[in-house]
């Protein structure tokens, strides 16, 4: 995954490979505007390597139709 | 196969009326675990025996009917989208998967496959969907025909609702904490962050959505799913309201809360209709038994499936009051 950050600091991440971006962040969650480059740029690491760090719920056995 | 039949009457209550006009036997009842959905003319749901098919309840004949010979026990998170189309989440595991109807369903075919039991849909209404889980989505563009992966569009949350808010223009996935989604594409996607936890299903009705807090405490409200207002003219309180499901249209939507006795069954179910879109509310009749689903049809009316005494009980709203549906 990878991100940029443009001159109005909205974060935009990106899958590999990809050019639509899956995150497009003008501000921080809860609406507070990023203060800086670097702390927008910060903001956007930290959310990658949570991202990438994410491990699916335990899944059950399947169940499927039956006639 | 039932013939059922109107025999409209009428329970006591200090509020809205209810009138009784419908119930289905045990073969033939809803299941809990899925949305009623509203066909051209009625509704369809899984029964609750073993079989579990698809049945339709008709709203003009009043007669419920099997649709499709396939059992889909458990199916889930059923929406109706534009064109009659109807997708539901079917199975568990690697087993899970979309399933789309055309016709009703009538007929009924697998979509998409995901692999993730908790699966949630939703469409803006205009032909594309939203299939969202773990942290993952798929999305389609084409009414639920063929759909596109989209990883890692959910970052660190794992999905616990999704909805579609037409007054937003956004779609809206939730976790279980206080971060959350929006996005008009349901390709590129919002973090932000809600004033509280929410508990169970969120609800989009007529452009707005709600999500409750823990026992029902609290009723959020947001039309542009940025900016939320809590409803402090709620009339229940967190004591007797551990679950509140909701339905309605930009006229009337209706909340059903839902009390449990200590051994965690639903225990009494208390209904309240509001038509400022939740700032106030009015008591309904109090209801005898429990619910297990509450849903609109897209036409004119609410309905209400409660259970008293292990038979499912189908009401309606009307314009000005509730109708019980029960079956002779």
């Amino acid at each position: 995954m990878r991100f940029e950050i443009d001159s109005l600091l909205v974060v935009r991440v990106f899958n590999d490979g990809e050019t639509i971006p899956i995150l497009e962040q003008p501000t921080l969650p809860d609406g507070t505007p990023f203060a800086d480059y670097a702390s927008a740029e910060q903001w956007a690491q930290d959310y990658i390597a949570q991202t990438l760090a994410y491990v699916d719920p335990v899944e059950e056995l399947p169940i499927t139709e039956e006639e | 196969m039932l013939n059922l039949g109107i025999l409209a009457s009428a329970s006591a209550g200090s509020g809205t009326e209810w009138t009784q006009a419908q119930t289905f036997a045990n073969s033939a009842q809803p299941r809990t675990t899925v949305n009623l959905v509203p066909l051209t003319t009625g509704y369809a749901f899984i029964n609750a025996n073993n079989s579990s098919r698809w049945t339709s309840w008709d709203s003009t004949s009043t007669a419920n009917s099997q649709l499709n010979a396939t059992s889909y026990i458990g199916a889930r998170q059923a929406v109706r989208g534009s064109s009659n189309v109807i997708c539901f989440v079917f199975g568990s595991g690697t087993g899970t998967a979309v399933y789309r109807s055309t016709n009703g369903l009538s007929t009924i075919s697998s979509v998409r496959v995901t692999d993730n039991s908790s699966t949630f849909l939703a469409t803006d209404g205009a032909g594309n969907w939203l299939a969202a889980y773990s942290n993952d989505a798929y999305t389609s563009a084409d009414n639920g025909a063929t759909w596109t992966a989209r990883a890692n569009v959910f970052g660190t949350i794992t999905v616990g609702g999704a909805s579609y808010n037409s007054n937003a223009g956004l779609y809206i996935v939730t976790g279980a904490g206080t971060s959350y989604y929006t996005s008009a594409d349901g390709i590129t996607w919002t973090l932000r962050t809600l004033p509280q936890t929410p508990e169970g299903s969120i609800y989009t009705i007529a452009g707005f959505t709600y999500f409750k807090r823990l026992n029902g405490g609290q009723l959020y409200r947001s039309s542009d799913l940025i900016n939320w207002t809590n409803l402090t003219a709620i009339p229940w309180t967190s004591g007797d309201a551990w679950e509140i499901q909701l339905a309605g249209n930009s006229s009337k939507i209706v909340a059903a809360v839902i009390d449990f006795n200590s051994a965690g069954n639903p225990d009494l179910l208390y209904t309240y209709q509001s038509t400022d879109n939740g700032s106030t509310w009015q008591d309904l009749d109090f209801f005898g038994g429990t619910t297990n689903l509450i849903s609109y049809d897209g036409l004119a009316n609410v309905y209400l499936v409660g259970n008293n005494n292990e038979v499912a009980l189908l009401y309606q709203t009307t314009s000005h009051q509730f109708v019980r549906l029960v079956s002779a």
